[in-house]
């Protein structure tokens, strides 16, 4: 029987009371910044997701790792509802967000990126940063008309901000291009840019390293460390083994739609679920 | 001379306004509207209605309201039909329809309009029409016939002078920005928190108050207006001076419409009697604006006046925006910027 989930709307929900949620026995529904709980979702006859759990801890870097296939992109898609989960719970900050569409949650303070950068390509790399601020009451077509001497205030004070952004990742002197003329890493750099802007409570960076140089991976690994350094909880789907030890505090390993280890790369070498599953069960005991 | 060029300027400012009613769908927004006649349309027939006297006074007329308004109330009960029509077809083809889908429904929803206003006759007249539409302002002016083009030409510059700058103010504004954002990635602009739906609504409202207040300056240029003065088709007119001008860029709307409907057309009417046929000359016409449009595109596909970098309401060079990044204090906090916004 699936569990009926809320209705898309505006409007932010109540906060949960996590000592009310007999739901989250064992999750740190009070004190980790994401909690995924008992997540379900299906394509068709496929399911993709199958009672996937894990706790975030505020103002950490952590993996989330799996062979192809395991549903971590799911994952991604369910905590940043371009998809609704069959099943489950999801919690920002001890307040429940499954269920609500991706500008909501997003607006409660959980950005992510894609595989594929999206960047804005018919913007300039300024802009693609000053159009992912939180956008307030300056984006309306009242101020557009009628408050044109508070936007400018604002607006200097936001392009203050991106333009050190875009100096902290090497950005300065493209920033007048046009994004859509970028290379596929500047698109990754400026990606960081806008997530940096907002300045969120938690990031999902789904596979930045995909189409990535090695010199430029470093690159990212200190941005996504500076995401961390300015207060955002950060989580990484990353293939890159090496990459993911190198920055990840914590690790959550998922297989076949749930999570089967969780902890250091060091506790996870030595978990046999963990080596099966990216080796195979006859690999595994040779 | 002088006369004819009052009338084709005229037009030429209507049809820019129309055109960039376009733009804001289209070139700022992304929303393909194959049925933007209607709007014009509905503009048109509201503004008669508002300013025509009863139709009880008109043996074998009928239309509503006739309330015999001044000109002013008739722009603004034509705008007020836009924004509503907009809205009513907005709030149903965007919430769900994307792209191509959407394009298809307002396509069908002009037809569906043009059917209706041409067959129902107690709302516009049906296939008949409006007509005695009286010229605004011409009552208390007492201009002679050549001054009172002259005015209404001026009148028409005036409007689209307004409507140019406000749509100008809009585009260069945040808001702006966050439509084309919407345009250029719908998810990209829903992950970082923007309500692609309502962006993309107000968008389409907006080009629909610019159209019908177009519509309702060209009612009063032809003084009638019937089924046979506009149908779904007349759309693609105005998307080949969109395109041809530039989308996304007031300034290249209006030099679309310019050149497109106005001067295409005067370039056409150079050509050559051929034969007897009367039809042939016509037709001629059509295909060579058809042909110029087709060769404007190839030689220049992103219009003659390509779609403007801009910045915080100012166009920038890297000089001028590198100067005035440097004078923003570096020390500035995600906190100060959550803060502004």
């Amino acid at each position: 029987m699936l569990q009926r989930l809320p209705e898309h709307n505006d409007e932010r929900p109540a906060r949960v009371d996590p000592t009310a949620s007999s739901a989250l026995p064992e999750r740190q529904t009070e004190t980790a910044a994401l909690v995924v709980n008992d997540l379900w979702r299906s394509f068709g006859g496929v399911v993709a997701v199958q009672g996937c759990s894990f706790d975030v801890r505020p103002n950490s870097i952590t993996g989330l790792v799996g062979p192809n296939g395991a549903g971590k992109s799911t994952v991604i898609n369910l905590v940043s509802g371009l998809i609704k989960p069959d099943k489950g719970r999801i919690y920002l900050d001890g307040e429940e967000i499954q269920g609500h569409a991706m500008d909501w949650v997003s607006r409660a303070g959980l950005i992510r990126t894609f595989q594929v950068a999206r960047e804005w390509p018919k913007l300039t790399v300024l802009e693609n940063v000053l159009a992912a601020a939180p956008a307030g009451h300056r984006e309306t077509v009242w101020r557009a008309l009628f408050g044109r001497r508070a936007t400018r205030r604002e607006e200097a004070l936001l392009e203050g901000r991106a333009s050190e952004l875009l100096a902290r990742l090497n950005l300065t002197h493209v920033v007048n291009e046009l994004a859509g003329r970028l290379s596929g890493g500047q698109k990754r750099l400026l990606e960081f840019a806008r997530v940096a802007m907002v300045a969120p409570k938690v990031v999902l960076l789904d596979e930045p390293l995909a189409g990535v140089n090695p010199v430029l991976g470093d690159e990212l690994g200190r941005a996504i460390q500076g995401l961390r350094d300015d207060g955002a909880t950060v989580v990484v789907v990353e293939h890159n083994m090496g990459f993911v030890e190198r920055i990840c505090d914590t690790v959550v390993v998922m297989a076949t739609g749930r999570v089967i280890g969780e902890g250091s790369m060091s506790q996870l070498r030595t978990n046999q679920d963990v080596v099966e599953a990216y080796l195979g069960r006859t690999a595994a005991h040779e | 001379m002088i006369q004819y060029l009052i009338s084709v300027g005229t037009l030429a400012a209507i049809t820019a306004i129309l055109v960039l009613g376009v733009n804001v769908r289209w070139g700022l927004a992304g929303e393909l509207d194959l049925g933007y006649y209607l709007f014009p349309a509905v503009g048109a027939y509201v503004y008669g209605v508002i300013t025509l006297p009863s139709a009880k006074t008109q043996p074998g007329v009928s239309y509503v309201l006739g309330l015999h308004q001044p000109f002013i109330v008739g722009v603004l009960g034509a705008a007020a039909a836009g924004a509503l029509l907009s809205l009513c077809i907005g709030a149903v083809a965007l919430r769900r329809l994307r792209a191509n889908y959407f394009a298809i429904v307002t396509v069908a929803t002009t037809i569906i309009g043009y059917t209706f206003i041409s067959q129902y006759t107690p709302l516009f007249n049906g296939y008949n029409g409006l007509y005695g539409i009286t010229q605004p302002f011409a009552d208390n002016l007492n201009l002679t016939l050549q001054g009172y083009s002259d005015f209404f030409f001026g009148l028409c510059v005036a409007a689209l002078i307004a409507i140019y700058t406000v749509l100008e103010l809009i585009r260069r504004s945040p808001f702006g920005r966050a439509v084309k954002a919407v345009r250029e990635n719908e998810v990209a602009a829903l992950a970082f928190g923007r309500s692609v739906y309502k962006l993309r609504l107000k968008a389409y409202v907006i080009g629909g108050v610019v159209g019908a207040i177009g519509g309702s300056l060209l009612v009063n240029y032809v003084q009638a207006f019937s089924p046979t003065a506009w149908s779904p088709l007349e759309t693609f007119l105005l998307y080949g001076a969109l395109l041809v001008g530039g989308t996304a860029n007031n300034l290249g709307a209006t030099v679309g419409a310019v050149v497109v409907l106005i001067a295409f057309p005067q370039l056409a009417l150079l050509l050559p009697d051929f034969g007897k046929n009367a039809d042939a000359l016509p037709a001629i016409e059509n295909m060579t604006v058809g042909l110029l449009i087709i060769l404007t595109l190839y030689f220049r596909s992103g219009g003659l006046v390509p779609e403007l970098k801009t910045m915080n309401g100012q166009l920038r060079t890297g000089g001028h925006w590198n100067r005035r990044a440097s004078k923003t204090p570096p020390d500035l906090e995600a906190r100060d910027v959550a803060a502004a916004a």
